[in-house]
């Protein structure tokens, strides 16, 4: 699924490492997510949402027209 | 369960993560001593009495079962949802290696192409598969 995370990231001027540990997860995981390897899983997804002060559909993109 | 406690079971604290590398290393290094021991100790010949007594068999197979269940609980506890799951699916495809190459082999013996089934090789090759689809579902 494709996402803003790498851009929100690099606005905060953050690494993934910093991310991972605000997010409390494995800079593995952060990555993985950045590059649409993995989908998160909706209590991490909210937890992203939060962190940015966003809601999920402006950070992640499944492709679908909301209507 | 509210978002945060299940963000919380799902996710681990990074405080902890080089403590479950730590321990999950020394898990493997005390496994691999006891298997060498255990190997190294075992040297029976068949038809002769066993290596080890009834008590001492099951001191170590019970402290192994008990020593991979508290591993176990702990990562569970500190892990995070990505790891888990490819250990899922590490896991899941080892076990499927190991139910294909099992009767397989056993087929192939009975027809008279190889020899008996190993599954100690069954079983180490399956680990193997099963590590190999975790670290590449990890770090890919």
């Amino acid at each position: 699924m494709k996402n803003r995370l790498k851009v929100l990231r690099a606005e905060r001027d953050w690494t993934q490492a910093d991310l991972a540990d605000r997010l409390d997860v494995s800079r593995q995981a952060v990555n993985a997510i950045e590059r649409s390897k993995y989908d998160p899983s909706l209590p991490l997804a909210f937890a992203i949402a939060r962190l940015f002060d966003m809601t999920i559909e402006e950070i992640f993109d499944d492709g679908h027209e909301n209507g | 369960m509210t978002d945060m406690k299940m963000a919380e079971k799902t996710a681990s604290n990074s405080k902890h993560r080089h403590v479950l590398r730590t321990m999950f290393l020394l898990s493997a290094a005390v496994g691999i001593a006891i298997v060498a021991a255990v190997t190294l100790l075992n040297r029976s010949l068949p038809g002769e009495p066993p290596a080890f007594s009834p008590s001492a068999g099951l001191f170590v197979v019970l402290g192994g079962l008990l020593g991979f269940a508290a591993v176990m609980a702990f990562y569970m506890r500190r892990t995070d949802e990505h790891d888990m799951i490819a250990n899922l699916w590490g896991l899941s495809i080892g076990y499927l290696f190991f139910a294909g190459t099992a009767p397989v082999w056993w087929m192939l013996h009975h027809s008279g192409l190889v020899g008996p089934v190993n599954f100690w090789a069954v079983y180490i090759a399956s680990a193997l598969v099963a590590s190999g689809v975790w670290g590449w579902m990890r770090f890919r």
